[in-house]
């Protein structure tokens, strides 16, 4: 009984200080009594995560590998080069993996691919990394499976206990910044606390039921919403004039607030503020299209893509192409992965945020103008063949594709693919 | 709106790498650079793992030494490069991008005169200082030295109590300038000492939470038992 409430605690902690980081022991964990057959994960050294993978594997009998991501989670460690082949060749190196285990396999969160170069860790150490699924919850599916990642594994999902935390843990940022007012204004500041914590509740609770954020429509509807919910209440208890645009401005700016935090590089948006305040929209710089001369046709970046943008071509040709670019959120993992440069880039521009690609700039830039006839594929209906996603033949359409960011729910078809190579 | 500050701030953490380590050490940090280079002879050919800008690196080669810096940084290695050819001195560095479990496969046996390390290892536990530890006893030739200067797990326990103190408070500068983890270790001389070396000195600062070891690989004897041939 105690430990459950030490455990919720320390989970509790850890949800109010998602940003920040909390760096746990680095090395090799024995979970259950492995042996050399027992498969490896690997896991960056964020503590909220070691102990949700922990409790995830929990009856399994198998090594868990803790690499340096520097106390960050392991998304934004790889993009910011916090995560790289290094840390991952550290840990194989110290642990002395090669004569514990006779099979030569790591199972890696997928979110690691921005940053870890797979063909490094592979000539170094002679490991294979193989992708694992894309949420630490569908680990045990994903074993349950004979370590096959379904369809539904691969994409970024924003469930409600993730935009629960993003908004406790935001939310909780913002109030400790303005803590001091408390000091000189108590009233004002438990209050304008208060009104963070509950439009950010708001906000990410119900973010499935708002509109895609196109011309700034999810924030002027949430706003107004909001707005007119205070202009009700205010009637009702007869605020005085002064003090309803007084919490309105307060509202707004709060409001504002969160369209802003959803600029920033999240699994699902990936954008400046300039271009938000300019288009209205959260949609990337990056915008992927494959170059069929270069593509080998490995797949890697239909394998790391939380997103769905990349599908297969099975007809005459056997390469890979873009049928989603406006899904694209410019986690560069695609990018990161492609052994031959193929993936060039619409826009020329890339937000700038992912560090962990050499000269990525010059890469983003490069003309793509021979690629036009690429467009072709955008809107192409796909289906799944052995779990890949491939082009369907003849259904090119120039129909506008789904929305982006809204896909997650729809990912239902589930069928097996076998991850990496 | 602080999300996408705190994202762009954490862009820029290398760039603000020398400053920060600067102001986080309390400025100790150039004196002990400068002291390294001191005991580095004419003619040395240095090893410095975790080069990071190159600041110890280029004090190397002041002293006419050959220095090879290894840092998993591709933007560090750079900063040590042009570093060194703004001093002029850059003909006689040699820079590897690799991390710090893989020395042993750039270098033979006994390639160096002296390995130095400066705010590196103290990020890694145990096991991994371990490592590479006895990989720098392989590199190094006999009667060669390493110096080795980190933060340290202060010695008595008092104190260890008020360094955890100050390292909650520092917590949150640390990872605002710095993004550096830290698992101070205790006993820092004695794993050096597993390693192989004959500790030559130890020096203490910030209440013994900072050290500089040095010691030496000893002189290969036949009859002394347990070295490594």
């Amino acid at each position: 009984m105690m430990t459950r409430i030490k455990d919720l605690g320390w989970e509790l902690f850890h949800i109010f200080f998602r940003h920040f980081n909390f760096p746990c022991k680095l090395g090799l964990i024995n979970v259950g009594t492995p042996g050399e057959n027992s498969p490896v994960f690997l896991s960056g050294n964020y503590t909220l995560t070691v102990q949700r993978v922990l409790r995830k594997l929990r009856g399994i009998d198998c090594y868990l590998l803790v690499a340096n991501s520097r106390g960050s989670n392991v998304w934004c460690a790889a993009g910011m080069n916090e995560f790289s082949e290094y840390d991952v060749i550290d840990a194989i190196n110290v642990a002395n993996l090669g004569n514990l285990v006779k099979h030569r396999r790591i199972i890696a969160p997928v979110y690691s691919a921005p940053g870890v170069d797979i063909s490094a860790v592979k000539r170094e150490t002679g490991f294979n990394i193989k992708w694992g699924p894309t949420h630490l919850d569908d680990l045990p599916r994903f074993i349950a499976a004979g370590f096959k990642r379904t369809n539904d594994m691969f994409q970024v999902k924003f469930g409600l206990q993730d935009r629960l935390e993003q908004a406790v843990s935001t939310a909780w940022c913002y109030t400790m910044t303005i803590a001091l007012i408390g000091l000189v204004w108590p009233i004002f500041f438990f209050t304008v606390s208060g009104l963070i914590f509950f439009v950010y509740l708001f906000g990410f609770t119900l973010y499935p039921l708002f509109p895609e954020e196109r011309h700034w429509r999810r924030t002027l509807t949430i706003t107004a919403l909001l707005t007119t919910a205070m202009a009700l209440w205010a009637l009702w208890s007869g605020w005085a004039t002064a003090d309803f645009l007084l919490w309105e401005g307060v509202l707004v700016a709060v409001c504002l607030l969160m369209a802003m935090d959803c600029c920033g590089s999240t699994p699902l948006h990936k954008s400046t503020i300039k271009h938000w305040l300019l288009n209205g929209d959260y949609n990337s710089h990056f915008s992927p299209v494959i170059d069929p001369s270069l593509c080998i046709n490995c797949v890697q970046c239909i394998l790391v893509c939380p997103c769905d943008v990349f599908a297969a071509r099975r007809d005459a040709e056997n390469t890979v192409v873009v049928v989603k670019p406006d899904r694209c959120e410019e986690c560069l993992a695609c990018f990161k992965q492609c052994p031959t440069d193929a993936i060039f880039n619409r826009s020329g521009e890339v937000k700038g945020d992912v560090k962990s690609i050499p000269n990525l700039e010059v890469l983003a830039a490069r003309d793509w103008s021979h690629l036009k006839s690429e467009d072709r594929w955008i809107g192409a209906a796909t289906g799944l063949r052995g779990g890949l996603p491939i082009v369907l033949e003849g259904r090119t359409t120039n129909a506008p594709t789904v929305p982006p960011r809204r896909a997650a729910s729809e990912s239902a078809a589930t069928s097996l693919i076998e991850i990496g190579q | 709106m602080l999300m996408y500050g705190w994202m762009k701030w954490v862009e820029i953490a290398p760039q603000r790498y020398d400053w920060a380590v600067t102001v986080m050490t309390f400025g100790r940090l150039d004196h002990i650079k400068e002291r390294i280079a001191n005991e580095v002879r004419a003619g040395d050919h240095v090893l410095d793992i975790g080069c990071g800008t190159g600041t110890l690196a280029v004090r190397c080669l002041r002293k006419s030494a050959y220095v090879t810096g290894i840092d998993s940084s591709k933007y560090m290695i750079e900063q040590t490069q042009r570093h060194a050819s703004e001093a002029g001195l850059a003909d006689r560095l040699v820079v590897v991008q690799d991390s710090v479990t893989q020395l042993r496969k750039h270098f033979g046996d006994g390639s160096f005169d002296l390995i130095v390390s400066t705010m590196v290892l103290g990020e890694f536990p145990r096991e991994y200082l371990s490592y590479v530890m006895r990989d720098c006893r392989a590199l190094l030739r006999p009667g060669g030295r390493l110096i080795i200067a980190d933060e340290v797990l202060p010695d008595r326990l008092l104190t260890r109590i008020f360094y955890a103190i100050g390292l909650g408070l520092l917590w949150i500068p640390n990872f605002l300038l710095l993004r550096r983890p830290l698992f101070p270790i205790a006993d820092l001389p004695g794993v050096i000492r597993a390693g192989g070396f004959q500790i030559k000195s130890i020096e203490s600062w910030a209440a013994s939470s900072f050290k500089m070891v040095s010691a030496e690989s000893p002189i290969l004897d036949a009859a002394t038992p347990g070295m490594v041939p």
